[in-house]
């Protein structure tokens, strides 16, 4: 299969201007500024069936439509690198092999919604790659891909490199604006949506990095090639991060729909041992579990919300016949719990109770209630909260309880 | 809808039509529905943080905040679903689980929020198996304030109140996740002059007021409607206070001041100034019965004798000297009705033409745009609409005092500032003439009075004040008068009567 996301990721120096630009790099925005409106970018975007990979798999084109057209005020764009879902490590690569290639989207994208000023947020923790993306930025504005005037367009574009101190919450679109603004990490609630009311109450997009990196391609090769890599609703590859107990984990770039099974049993060598899967977290920590039999899902954002999971961000975490579920859930409970900003009822004392209940099960002395207790609180919390880290920690319990109930139950 | 239509929702079976962007709590209070909350304040931004105000909205799925939903032209909203109940006690269960459950200890138990919800959409049995976790107790915040943090649902209304009406930012939520805790940003301390209002605003007994700490058990208090009498806004209150305390003078005993929401006057707020005014009405400097100096020590005379004498001085000094020689204070913390008394006594019947409405405003008192005045008196404006105003100046009748130009000093009404502010100086000193005070409270001027006539505070007769803006605000006595004090109008009609005249046919 062709890589597209990925196919400089090899070449020594892949993160500089140069070998960017004798790859073909921003080709894409001179070909834009020199002939394209803003609503053609926009408009090929949509038709290309470009999904955003931060995990809500929402079309990028209508995001950017929400953005509205008359409005006096400045707009912004956000670039949302503060990855941090337990076995994610996609945005990291893009950050630190390919940075222009997320830049030279990021610019597209602006020049498509009108803004005139774009944030990178990058997670506080990714120190090389907050390195080479602020060289870029750097480069960038030395050639007149970011400035005044771009390449003498009319087009003005800044671009502001902010890292995060180390909350996961501030993925979360509106935290992020919120920690940009130099709040804390609280998600605000909707209405207003960020397209209306964002960053310092302008209109704002907020897009993953990934989501970006795809743009210039897009553009390049046209949006028909675009959808027709993916599936029927969504087009383009997707960067699979898989970890967890098998030969080859690492970064895949597949096509979206690859099945399950086989991204694991060919793409990363099977389990390690030839050990039997016992489950698959299929698109990082707040995703619902498969079980061994449910893993012939093609991996789309379609086929897994029909699975009872989601796609999320992609990454791949696969448990072996011997993981602990009890343990396996806990250690993910304990990251929600202590990553819940603890604004809102529901998530902030949910959280912790799941990870006492747990603990309590793990060291043996679990009742024949908990299991139930365990779904109660997860059903109440769910859909109930402020923002998704609620229902993201609500998922695993729901999916790890019911599936495999004999392991949360007290030994008889 | 043109988005400047006014949206019709349904909430229970009853229809409303509500202004553009209204919230559907919102609609809800207007119709009065009450949906339980804690985060949402209708003076306070919104958060949607507690998940306590959750309603089903026909053709949603989930549950929405009611909070933070817009009311949208046909939204049909339910708020008493098994459905919305059950969100309700999961709510409560959840906020519960490191509550320590100290109500009867707790100064907030019979107006909690917790509580109330508790009995009403709680009531089970809980299944949190696992320790308790024992946070700060009595974290002293300020001078006024206590926090527990047992006791805290992190509702965010404090320190919304810091940061949006107070305006200075100074509480803040620290950490995360449920390690969250309220607290003062580093060397803030709770002391600006509007922190008693989070003790209202807070829906749980997490901040206390140090002043009314373990004194009453809520549900043994009487509640009335009163105006404040420190300063020219004339903020409406509601007065706390128990008609058997057991432990005061007339089993009487005033406990609190709180703010009764007024948009007009003071929206939902009071000052601290205002609200710990209160400890004067009680003040164990009230002056309980009628005095009179006998050489150089004062007695206590009956009111009989009290009215008799001062008549008699009154008219000894107008036949023997003229009216001329009488001064009148009054000062503006006396009712419209009593300005009019004394008026009509004074200035009408016998001729008395020094007449002062105490001092001019000091204009290096503190003052700020969300309330309180530069002027502590409450009625001012009154004094002038009563046409009292028109005479001397304090500070010529003083002067005339002390020269012995005046035989006859009459003062009514208390000098509020002096009162809460005790190292303050009376202005009024010894002379060679008569010195005849009306008023409630001791003060170091009444060394140089040969008769005290004790006369109620506002909050215990009717009356009228006029505020700043000219808003003329009636009200009506909350409690009873202190000791054998009388109402001001009263006092002055006995005086009228004693002295042979007719006040009322003015």
């Amino acid at each position: 299969m062709e890589k597209i996301l990925t196919k400089n990721f090899d070449k020594p120096g892949s993160h500089t201007l140069k070998v960017y630009e004798e790859g073909g790099g921003y080709e894409a925005l001179r070909k834009v500024l020199a002939l394209w409106t803003p609503e053609q970018v926009a408009a090929e975007v949509k038709k290309s069936n470009l999904r955003g990979r931060g995990g809500a798999g929402f079309p990028t084109g209508l995001k950017w439509g929400f953005v509205p057209k008359d409005s006096p005020k400045e707009k912004y764009l956000c670039v949302n690198a503060d990855e941090g879902e337990p076995g994610t490590f996609k945005d990291r690569m893009i950050l630190e092999r390919d940075p222009h290639m997320l830049l030279e989207g990021a610019i597209l994208a602006s020049y498509a919604i009108g803004a005139g000023k774009a944030y990178i947020y990058i997670r506080g923790e990714f120190a090389l790659g907050g390195e080479r993306m602020e060289t870029a930025v750097s480069e960038a504005y030395a050639r007149n891909y970011l400035g005044p005037n771009i390449l003498g367009s009319g087009f003005c574009l800044d671009v502001t490199v902010h890292y995060g101190a180390g909350a996961y919450i501030c993925g979360e679109e509106t935290a992020l604006l919120e920690s940009i603004e130099g709040k804390k990490g609280w998600p605000r609630i909707r209405p207003p949506f960020p397209a209306v009311a964002g960053l310092f109450r302008r209109p704002t997009v907020i897009n993953n990095v990934e989501t970006l990196a795809n743009v210039p391609h897009i553009i390049n090769q046209g949006a028909e090639w675009f959808a027709s890599l993916g599936t029927e609703k969504s087009g383009g590859t997707k960067l699979f991060c898989i970890s967890g107990r098998v030969n080859r984990p690492g970064l895949y770039e597949l096509p979206l729909g690859t099945p399950l099974r086989r991204m694991i049993e060919e793409e990363a060598g099977g389990v390690i041992g030839g050990k039997r899967i016992k489950g698959v977290i299929p698109g990082g920590a707040s995703c619902p579990v498969l079980t061994e039999k449910e893993i012939d899902v093609p991996m789309d954002f379609d086929s897994l919300a029909r699975a009872g999971s989601m796609l999320g961000s992609g990454a791949v975490i696969v448990l072996d016949e011997e993981t602990s579920m009890v343990e396996t859930l806990l250690n993910l409970e304990r990251f929600f719990a202590r990553e819940s900003c603890g604004q809102c009822t529901p998530c902030r004392e949910g959280t912790r109770w799941f990870v006492q209940v747990l603990t309590r099960i793990a060291k043996g002395k679990g009742t024949d209630g908990d299991p139930d207790l365990l779904l109660d609180i997860a059903d109440h919390m769910a859909g109930r909260t402020v923002c998704p880290l609620g229902d993201a920690a609500a998922g695993p319990v729901k999916s790890f309880v019911t599936k495999y109930i004999q392991e949360f139950l007290p030994i008889s | 809808m043109t988005g400047k239509a006014m949206p019709t929702l349904t909430i229970d079976g009853k229809s409303i039509s509500v202004k553009p962007g209204s919230t559907v709590i919102q609609a809800a209070d207007r119709l009065g529905i009450f949906i339980p909350r804690f985060c949402y304040h209708p003076a306070l931004s919104v958060v949607g943080s507690c998940r306590m105000c959750m309603v089903e909205i026909e053709r949603l799925p989930k549950l929405q905040t009611a909070c933070t939903t817009p009311a949208v032209d046909g939204m049909v909203v339910h708020t008493g679903t098994d459905k919305v109940r059950d969100a309700r006690r999961s709510i409560l269960e959840f906020l519960l689980i490191n509550h320590p459950i100290d109500c009867p200890v707790c100064d907030k138990a019979g107006e909690c929020f917790l509580q109330d919800y508790y009995m009403e959409y709680g009531l089970y049995t809980s299944r949190y198996l696992e320790e308790r976790w024992n946070k700060r107790k009595v974290f002293v915040l300020g001078p006024t304030i206590v926090m527990d943090e047992e006791r805290c649902v992190l509702c965010s209304r404090c320190v919304r109140f810091f940061d949006e009406v107070s305006g200075v930012k100074r509480l803040g939520i620290f950490e995360r996740s449920a390690e969250s805790y309220l607290s003062t940003y580093p060397g803030e301390v709770l002391n600006d002059p509007y922190c008693g209002n989070v003790v209202d605003l807070c829906p749980v007994g997490a901040l206390t007021d140090r002043d009314f700490r373990f004194e009453q058990r809520v549900w043994m208090l009487k509640h009335g409607d009163a105006v404040c009498p420190f300063c020219a806004r004339g903020c409406n209150i509601t007065v706390d206070y128990n008609e058997k305390s057991g432990i005061q003078i007339n089993d009487r005993r005033v406990y609190r001041f709180r703010p009764r929401y007024n948009p007009e006057v003071n929206g939902y707020w009071m000052c601290d100034t205002g609200r710990y005014g209160c400890r004067t009405v009680d003040s164990p400097e009230r002056i309980t019965e009628p005095l009179m100096r006998e050489g150089k020590r004062i007695i206590p005379v009956v009111w009989e004798t009290m009215i008799k004498k001062t008549a008699l001085r009154i008219r000894e000094v107008i036949d023997q000297d003229g009216p001329e020689c009488i001064g009148l204070i009054v000062y503006p913390s006396v009712t419209c009705e009593t300005a009019g008394a004394a008026k009509r006594l004074f200035v009408e019947h016998l001729g008395v033409r020094n007449v002062s409405t105490g001092f001019p405003v000091d204009p290096s008192a503190y003052e700020d745009d969300i309330l309180i005045r530069k002027d502590r008196f409450p009625n001012r404006r009154g004094l002038e609409e009563a046409g009292l105003s028109g005479g001397r100046d304090a500070e010529w009748i003083l002067g005339a005092w002390g020269k012995g130009e005046l035989k006859l000093l009459y003062v009514i009404g208390d000098d509020l500032p002096r009162l809460l502010n005790k190292q303050k100086p009376s202005p009024i000193f010894e002379a060679e003439g008569v010195l005849i005070l009306q008023k409630s409270t001791a003060g170091p001027e009444d060394e140089f009075a040969r008769m005290i006539l004790p006369s109620v505070m506002s909050l215990e007769e009717d009356g009228t004040f006029i505020n700043f803006e000219g808003k003329a605000q009636q009200f009506k006595a909350v409690v009873s008068p202190f000791g054998e004090s009388l109402g001001s109008g009263d006092i002055l009609a006995r005086l009228a009567r004693a002295l042979g005249l007719d006040t009322e046919t003015a």
